[in-house]
C-alpha cells in the first residue's frame, strides 16, 4: 500500500534532480508560439526564467495538448460572472472535485501543526506576477497588514480570521514561508481553497502595484484617487484591487496569478490572453494554459444563450445552463458539433424551507417552533414528483443535508421524514391541535383565523419556481394555505435581513467535506441565518453575547456550541463525534426541509475542446470548472 | 423662423427636466437598493458583511442623503458629463451608455427610414387601387403588423431566421465580428442582422403610416383640383405626383413626432428578446437589478434621444415647409 | 309598382332616420367590423363564464403529461363513424438520451367526450360553488385541447381564464383612461387659456415619452409585496397613465371643433335649446368619437400586459393572464419542442386584430353622412 506511493515519490525527486541538473540554455520547458515570438523580439524573458523553480505539474487528462485556440465561454451577470471567472482562476489552494481533499496550488505546500494553532505556507520560488515581479510572503502580509488591518480598508475585521476572540498572527519565516498563527487550533486551511471569493479571505495582493493606490506607501493617494474621480484615496484602491468575484469592469494593469491577463473589458464581452508567467506545465514541459485567449460574452438573457449553444457558437459552458433546457441541447448536438452530457451537481438539496423560528407573530412562532409542524411539512412533499416533474428523475429525493460523500455522514439524515406520507402528516398538525375550517379546506390558528403562509423567494438559480410550485399543492392538501411570491434577490434579502419571512427558502450548497466544514457559524447549515434568516433573533443573541436578539432555548446554545467546537476540533475522532451530533439534531429537528438534492448539472462542451471531464462534481463548493484545470483545456485542430 | 426654434428649444428643455425628474422619482420607488442585494451576493458566498463596510458603501453613493439632495446631485453631476457608477457594473454609467448609443441610434434610424420607404409607397400604391386584391392584402398585414405583440414576432422571426438562413441569432453581430474593429466586412455583417430587428420594431408604425397615408391621399384626390387636372388630360403619373402625394406627404412626415417615441419604445422590448446591444436592454437589467443611477440614465438618454429627434425634425419641417411654419407661429 | 314603393320609403328612411340609425345601417356594411364584433363577443362570453367552458380547474397538475401536446378531438375510429366524438389515450415516452418526453395516441384507450359533464369545481364569479362544465371526458381520461404545461397544467383552461384578466385589464384600463382623458381633454377644451396650455404641455410631455420604458420603470417600482389583485390595478393604472392623452385631444378637439359646426349654429338660431343642444347634436357625434377612440386604445392596453407580463414586470403567477402564461413560452426551446406554449399568442392577435376592425368600422359608422 505504501510502496507505490514512495516509488512515486522517488520518480519525481528523481525528475526534480535532473530537471535542476539540466543548463538553463537546454530548453525543459516549452511555450506557446505566440510567447516564443515575444521571446525572441526580446519583449519577454525566456521560459525558464519566467517559470518558478517548481512548477506546479498537472497531468492533462487524456492526452497532451497542442497550444492555440481563442476559448469562447458566455455569462449572463456581470454581477455573476462565473463561468469565465472560474475557467482562468486560481488561488493558493484548491479543493478537489468531490471536495474531499486540499490541493495546493499556487503555494507549493502548507502544514498544520501539531497543536493545529499554526498554518505555514510554503510558496514556488521564483513564481512571479503577470508582469514579471516575483510573487513572495510580503504580498500575502501587504493583504494582511494593508488591506484587511487597515481601518479605512476594511473597517471591521471578520470572525474568521478571529477564531476563540484572538486576532490571527502573520509571521513571515522568509520570503516563501509564512506561518499564520492562532489562539485556538483553526481549520482555516480547509477554508482557503474558497479565498478566491471573497474579498477578505484573497490573501494576497500585488503589492509593487498597489502600493502607490496606498497612502501609507504614496503620500499623495488622495490626489490620485480625484484625479481618477473618486474623493479618498482608499476608494481608487478598492476599485483598482477589485475583489475579483463580482466585477466586471478590471483593471486592465492590474498584475494577477491566474492563468489569463485581462486585455478589453467592454459591455458585452471580456477578453483574456495568456499570462505568460503563468507557473503550471504539464508532464512534458509545456508551459499551460494551451490555450491562448478566452472571450467571455455577456448575453442579455437564457434565451439567447441557449440559442448560442445550440447554434455551437459558444465552446464551453455549464453555470448558465438549466436542467430543463437539457433536451434542447442534447438533440442540437449534431448541428451544434459539441457535446451535451450531465454533471452530479453536489448540493443538498435544490431548494430547502426553514421555517421562520423567531417569525414575530408570536402565534406563528410557536408553530413555527414545534417540531411536529416542521415534521408535518417534510412528510407531506412527494419528493418522488418533484424529482419526476422538474429533474427528470435524475435527483435523489432527500432531506437537507450534507452529502453521502462526507465521511462522517449517515443515511438516516437523508432519510429523516422524507418519505411522502400525508397521513402522517395530517395526524402530526390534528396533534398540533390545528383544527379545520368549516369547508374542511384549511386549518386554523389556536385564534381561529386561517393558517396562511407566504412562501416568499428568489427565483434564480435552479427551479426554484417549478419546486415550489409544487410543493404549495403539496401543502395546501394538509390544510396550509400557501401564497408564492417570486421576487428580486434584493427584496428577499431585505425580508430575510429583517426576519420577517415565515418561511425562507434558498438551495442548500456547501455541504461538502471540505467547504461545508470551512463555514463555521456562517455556512448554510452551520448557521442561525445561512440564507433562510430563520432565527435572526438567536443569531443577534449569539453575535452580541446576549446583549440583543431573544436568548435562545438551550437545545440550540448547545447546537451552537457544538459548532464552534467542531471548528476547534484537534482529532479525527473528535471531528466525526461533533459532526454526528451536529447533524443528528438537524435530522431531528429539521430546521431546514429539504425537496431532491444532487440533481444532475447540464454542461455543454464543443467536439475539438480536449481534456474536459464529462463526469464529475459540479458546484459552488469546489469551485465549478477550477476543479477540472481548465488550464489543461486544449483545441484540436 | 428663429423665434419659432428659440421656443420649441425652451419647451424642449422644460421636457427635459421634467423627464429627469420622472426618472428621478421612478428609481427611488422600488424598495430595496442595490446595496443589499449586492450584500446578499457577498452572503450567500459565505461572507459576513460588516455594518461599517455597507455603512461606506452608502456615504460613497450618496445613498445617506435626503431625496431631493439626492436628485441635485444626481443632476448636477450629470450636467458635468457625470452619470454616476453603475453598481452592477462597476463602470462609469456614461461609459456603459455610450458603448451602446451609436447601435441604438443606427437601429431606430434604419426603422425609422425603413418605415417611411415602405409606408409611403405603399400607402400611394393603397390609395390608388382602393379595394384590390393588393390593397387589402396590404390592410390584412398592417393590421396583423399592428395586432402581434413584437415580442412574439421577434422571437418567431429570431428562430425561423436561425433555423432556415443559418444567421446567428441574437445581437448585432456575428461572433467574429463582434471583437473586430470596425471596417467594411464589419459593416455588411451589420446589416445582414439588421433586417429582423428594424422589421419587428418597424412593423406597428409602418401599418399604422400606411392607414394615415391611404387616407390623406384619398382625401386629397377627391378634390376639385386633381378633377379638373384628369379632365384636362394630364397623365395620371404626373398628376399623382405633382400635387397630392407631395400634400398627403406633409401630415405624414409630422407624425415623426410620434413614430419615433414608438421606435425606441418597442426597440427597447425587442432589443431584449433580440439580445441586441442597445440601450434597452441595459435598462432592463438595471430595473431588475436596482441599478438605480444606470436605470435613471438609461431613461433620461432614450427619452432625451426621442425628443431631440422630436425637435429636429419639427425643425426641418418649418424649414421645408414655409405653411407650416405660419400656422404653427400663429398657434 | 310595389318595388318602387319600396325603393321610396328606402330613400324616405335614410333621411328621416334618426344618427343612431344612420350609424348601425353604415356599421353593418363593414364586414370586417362585424366580425370583430362577434369574436369580441364569444371572447367576452366565454371569459365571463371560463369556468363553465374550461375542461378541469387551471391548478390542477398532471404529472404524467408534462408538456403533451393538445389532443386531436376524433369522430372516426376503425369501426367509422361516431356521433359522439372522443379522444384517444395519451402514451408517453420518455427519449433516454435527450430526455425528452413525447407522447403519442394511445389507440387502445377512447375516451368520449360529455357535454355538460360534471368535474372539477369553481366558482362562478367566486359566488356560487358548481362544478359543471360544458365539455370533459371521465375519469381516468383527459382532454387536453391546447395541451399542457411544464406541470401537466391543461392550457386549454388556462386561456379560458387568463383571457378574463386580459380581456378586462384592457377595459378597467380604458375606463380609468376615459375618466382621465374626459375630465382633463373637457376642461383643455371648455375652459381654454392657461389651463389648456398646461395641459396640452403635459399632454405634449407624455406623448413624447418612450412607453414601454416608462411601464417597465413603473412596474419595476410595484411594492412586490402586494397581493395581485392590487398588482392588477397597479398596473393598469401605469397602462392608463399614458392611454389618457389621446383621448384627453380628441375630446378637446372635438369640443373645439363641435361649437362652431353649422348644425350646431342652425340649431341655436331656431331656437333650440342648450340641453336639447347638447343631448341632440353634440352628444351624439362626440360620443361616436369617443366610443372609436376608447375602442382603439384597448388593444394598446391589453398588448401592454401582455408585454409588461411576458417581461416578468407585470402581473404574476399564480394570477393567469395571456402575457403570464406567454412567459412560459419565450424560450427558444417552446418554439421548438413545445408551440402549442404559444396559443395565448394567437388569442392576443385575434383579440387585438378584432378591436382594431371593430374601430374601423366604428369610425366610418362615425361618420354616417360621409
Amino acid at each position: 500500500m505504501g510502496l507505490p506511493i514512495k516509488f512515486n515519490k522517488l520518480m519525481g525527486l528523481i525528475g526534480a534532480i535532473l530537471l535542476l541538473g539540466a543548463t538553463p540554455a537546454a530548453a525543459r520547458y516549452n511555450e506557446a508560439p505566440m510567447l516564443r515570438t515575444k521571446v525572441a523580439a526580446g519583449k519577454l524573458p525566456p521560459v525558464e526564467e519566467r517559470l518558478p523553480e517548481e512548477p506546479r505539474v498537472i497531468e492533462p487528462l487524456e492526452e497532451i495538448g497542442r497550444y492555440g485556440g481563442t476559448l469562447n465561454t458566455a455569462d449572463l451577470s456581470p454581477f455573476n460572472a462565473i463561468e469565465g471567472r472560474t475557467l482562468r482562476h486560481h488561488g493558493l489552494f484548491r479543493y478537489s472535485g468531490d471536495c474531499t481533499e486540499i490541493i495546493p496550488d499556487i503555494a507549493k505546500d502548507y502544514e498544520v501543526s501539531e497543536d493545529k494553532k499554526t498554518l505555514t505556507i510554503y510558496l514556488r520560488k521564483g513564481l512571479k506576477w503577470s508582469d514579471g515581479v516575483p510573487f513572495t510572503v510580503d504580498d500575502i502580509l501587504f493583504w494582511w497588514e494593508d488591506y484587511m488591518l487597515n481601518k479605512e480598508l476594511s473597517p471591521i475585521v471578520k470572525k474568521f480570521w478571529k477564531p476563540g476572540g484572538g486576532l490571527a498572527k502573520f509571521e513571515k519565516v522568509d520570503n516563501y514561508i509564512l506561518q499564520i498563527h492562532f489562539a485556538v487550533p483553526y481549520p482555516v486551511v480547509t477554508l482557503l481553497g474558497h479565498s478566491w471569493n471573497s474579498a477578505q479571505t484573497k490573501l494576497y495582493d500585488p503589492k509593487h502595484y498597489l502600493k502607490k493606490y496606498h497612502i501609507k506607501y504614496n503620500p499623495e493617494a488622495n490626489e490620485l484617487a480625484k484625479k481618477a474621480g473618486y474623493t479618498r484615496w482608499w476608494e481608487l484602491f478598492k476599485a483598482v484591487r477589485n475583489p475579483g468575484y463580482d466585477l466586471w469592469n478590471l483593471d486592465l494593469d492590474l498584475p494577477t496569478l491566474d492563468a489569463y491577463v485581462i486585455k478589453k473589458v467592454a459591455s458585452t464581452y471580456q477578453i483574456w490572453e495568456r499570462n505568460p508567467y503563468f507557473w503550471q506545465v504539464d508532464t512534458a514541459g509545456n508551459q499551460l494554459p494551451y490555450i491562448d485567449r478566452i472571450v467571455d460574452r455577456l448575453y442579455e438573457n437564457q434565451e439567447i444563450l441557449n440559442m448560442k449553444v445550440t447554434a455551437g457558437e459558444i465552446d464551453i459552458v455549464s453555470f448558465n445552463l438549466l436542467l430543463g433546457d437539457y433536451p434542447l441541447f442534447k438533440e442540437n448536438e449534431k448541428k451544434g458539433n459539441y457535446h451535451a452530457f450531465m454533471w452530479k451537481s453536489a448540493i443538498g438539496a435544490a431548494v430547502a424551507f426553514a421555517p421562520n423560528q423567531n417569525h414575530p407573530d408570536p402565534l406563528l412562532r410557536k408553530i413555527m417552533q414545534d417540531v411536529r409542524f416542521r415534521q408535518a411539512l417534510s412528510l407531506a412533499i412527494n419528493r418522488e414528483e418533484i424529482n419526476e416533474v422538474v429533474c427528470f428523475g435524475l435527483a435523489t429525493p432527500r432531506q437537507a443535508t450534507v452529502l453521502p460523500t462526507c465521511s462522517y455522514y449517515k443515511e438516516e439524515w437523508a432519510k429523516a421524514y422524507a418519505t411522502y406520507d400525508p397521513q402522517r402528516a395530517h395526524e402530526l398538525l390534528d396533534k398540533m391541535g390545528l383544527k379545520w375550517d368549516k369547508g374542511r379546506k384549511y386549518r386554523l390558528r389556536p385564534d381561529g383565523k386561517p393558517l396562511n403562509i407566504l412562501i416568499e423567494y428568489y427565483a434564480g438559480e435552479g427551479p426554484k419556481t417549478a419546486i415550489c410550485e409544487l410543493v404549495k399543492e403539496y401543502w395546501e392538501e394538509i390544510g396550509i394555505k400557501i401564497t408564492l411570491k417570486p421576487e428580486d434577490r434584493s427584496y428577499y434579502a431585505k425580508r430575510k435581513d429583517a426576519g420577517v419571512l415565515d418561511i425562507g427558502l434558498w438551495h442548500l450548497d456547501c455541504v461538502t467535506e471540505l467547504y461545508g466544514y470551512g463555514q463555521p457559524l456562517s455556512g448554510r447549515l452551520l448557521s442561525f441565518d445561512g440564507g433562510w434568516g430563520w432565527a435572526k433573533q438567536w443569531e443577534l443573541w449569539f453575535n452580541t453575547e446576549g446583549k440583543d436578539g431573544e436568548e435562545p432555548p438551550e437545545e440550540m446554545k448547545e447546537f451552537y456550541k457544538d459548532m464552534e467546537d467542531w471548528a476547534s476540533a484537534r482529532t479525527k475522532e473528535e471531528y466525526t463525534r461533533l459532526a454526528q451530533k451536529i447533524f443528528d439534531f438537524h435530522a431531528k429537528q429539521l430546521i431546514y426541509i429539504g425537496t431532491v438534492g444532487m440533481s444532475p448539472w447540464p454542461a455543454v462542451v464543443k467536439n475539438n475542446l480536449k481534456n474536459v471531464p464529462t463526469q464529475g462534481y459540479w458546484s459552488w463548493d469546489s469551485n465549478f470548472w477550477i476543479a477540472f484545470e481548465p488550464a489543461q483545456f486544449f483545441f484540436t485542430p | 423662423m428663429l423665434s419659432y426654434v428659440l421656443r420649441r428649444f425652451f419647451y424642449m428643455i422644460i421636457v427635459l427636466l421634467v423627464v429627469s425628474i420622472t426618472a428621478f422619482v421612478i428609481i427611488q420607488l422600488p424598495p430595496g437598493d442595490f446595496l443589499t442585494s449586492y450584500i446578499m451576493k457577498l452572503k450567500a458566498s459565505g461572507q459576513i458583511v460588516d455594518e461599517a463596510e455597507i455603512a461606506a458603501l452608502r456615504k460613497q453613493y450618496d445613498l445617506d442623503l435626503p431625496i431631493h439632495l439626492q436628485y441635485c446631485q444626481w443632476m448636477w453631476k450629470m450636467l458635468h458629463g457625470n452619470f454616476g457608477k453603475s453598481f452592477e457594473w462597476n463602470r462609469p454609467v456614461k461609459d456603459l451608455i455610450l458603448e451602446r448609443l451609436p447601435l441604438t441610434v443606427t437601429v431606430s434610424l434604419f426603422t425609422l427610414i425603413f418605415t417611411y420607404l415602405l409606408a409611403i409607397p405603399i400607402g400611394i400604391y393603397s390609395a390608388t387601387h382602393q379595394y384590390s386584391v393588393g390593397d387589402y392584402a396590404f390592410t390584412v398585414i398592417g393590421f396583423i403588423g399592428l395586432a402581434t405583440p413584437r415580442f412574439l414576432l421577434a422571437l418567431i422571426l429570431m428562430f425561423v431566421s436561425y433555423r432556415y438562413f443559418g444567421l446567428s441569432i441574437g445581437g448585432l453581430f456575428s461572433p467574429q465580428y463582434q471583437l473586430a474593429p470596425w471596417s467594411g466586412a464589419k459593416f455588411i455583417d451589420l446589416l445582414k442582422h439588421l433586417p429582423i430587428p428594424v422589421v419587428v420594431i418597424g412593423m406597428a408604425g409602418t401599418a399604422g403610416l400606411i392607414r394615415v397615408m391611404r387616407g390623406c391621399l384619398l382625401d386629397e384626390l377627391q378634390k376639385q383640383y386633381v378633377i379638373t387636372a384628369r379632365a384636362k388630360g394630364v397623365s395620371e403619373r404626373r398628376l399623382l405626383f405633382k400635387y397630392p402625394v407631395r400634400v398627403a406627404i406633409n401630415p405624414i412626415i409630422s407624425t415623426i413626432g410620434w413614430t419615433l417615441p414608438r421606435i425606441i419604445s418597442g426597440q427597447t422590448i425587442v432589443a431584449i428578446v433580440l439580445g441586441l446591444p442597445t440601450i434597452g436592454p441595459l435598462l432592463f437589467r438595471a430595473l431588475v437589478n436596482q441599478d438605480m443611477y444606470l436605470a435613471g440614465s438609461s431613461i433620461m438618454i432614450l427619452t432625451f434621444l426621442t425628443v431631440i429627434g422630436t425637435f429636429i425634425s419639427d425643425i426641418l419641417l418649418v424649414w421645408l415647409d414655409p405653411r407650416i411654419r405660419y400656422e404653427k407661429q400663429a398657434r | 309598382m310595389k318595388n318602387r314603393q319600396d325603393k321610396i320609403t328606402a330613400e324616405e328612411k335614410f333621411y328621416i332616420a334618426t344618427q343612431w340609425q344612420l350609424m348601425w345601417r353604415k356599421f353593418k356594411k363593414h364586414k370586417l367590423a362585424i366580425f370583430g364584433a362577434i369574436v369580441l363577443f364569444i371572447f367576452y362570453f366565454v371569459a365571463i363564464f371560463c369556468g363553465f367552458f374550461s375542461t378541469q380547474d387551471i391548478y390542477k397538475r398532471h404529472t404524467k403529461y408534462i408538456h403533451a401536446p393538445p389532443q386531436r378531438i376524433h369522430f372516426f375510429d376503425e369501426e367509422g363513424f361516431h356521433l359522439r366524438p372522443f379522444v384517444y389515450g395519451l402514451k408517453r415516452k420518455i427519449n433516454p438520451v435527450t430526455l425528452r418526453r413525447t407522447y403519442s395516441e394511445d389507440r387502445t384507450k377512447k375516451y368520449p367526450i360529455y357535454f355538460f359533464i360534471r368535474g372539477d369545481k369553481y366558482k362562478l364569479w367566486n359566488l356560487f360553488p358548481t362544478d359543471l362544465h360544458l365539455l370533459g371526458v371521465k375519469e381516468p381520461g383527459t382532454i387536453f385541447l391546447f395541451g399542457t404545461d411544464k406541470l401537466g397544467r391543461d392550457l386549454f383552461s388556462r386561456n379560458l381564464h387568463a383571457a378574463r384578466i386580459s380581456l378586462s385589464i384592457g377595459l378597467v384600463g380604458v375606463a380609468l383612461s376615459f375618466i382621465l382623458g374626459c375630465a382633463l381633454g373637457g376642461i383643455s377644451g371648455y375652459f381654454g387659456g392657461t389651463a389648456d396650455m398646461v395641459i396640452q404641455r403635459v399632454i405634449e410631455f407624455l406623448m413624447s415619452i418612450p412607453t414601454i420604458p416608462l411601464w417597465m420603470a413603473l412596474s419595476a417600482a410595484l411594492p412586490p409585496h402586494w397581493p395581485p389583485i392590487k398588482v392588477y390595478f397597479g398596473i393598469t393604472i401605469i397602462l392608463s397613465i399614458v392611454g389618457w392623452c389621446g383621448l384627453a385631444r380628441v375630446v378637446r378637439g372635438k369640443l373645439l371643433e363641435l361649437r362652431q359646426e353649422d348644425f350646431v349654429m342652425a340649431a341655436k338660431i331656431i331656437g333650440a335649446t342648450d340641453g336639447r343642444i347638447i343631448t341632440r347634436h353634440l352628444l351624439p357625434s362626440f360620443l361616436s368619437y369617443l366610443i372609436v377612440n376608447i375602442t382603439l386604445a384597448i388593444p394598446g392596453m391589453i398588448l401592454g400586459e401582455t408585454s409588461l407580463s411576458f417581461l416578468g414586470l407585470g402581473l404574476q403567477p399564480p394570477v393567469v393572464s395571456w402575457g403570464v402564461l406567454l412567459r412560459d413560452a419565450q424560450n427558444v426551446r417552446t418554439v421548438v419542442l413545445h408551440p402549442w406554449l404559444l396559443i395565448p399568442g394567437l388569442f392576443v392577435i385575434v383579440t387585438v386584430l378584432a378591436f382594431n376592425f371593430l374601430g374601423d368600422g366604428l369610425r366610418d359608422a362615425a361618420d354616417p353622412y360621409k
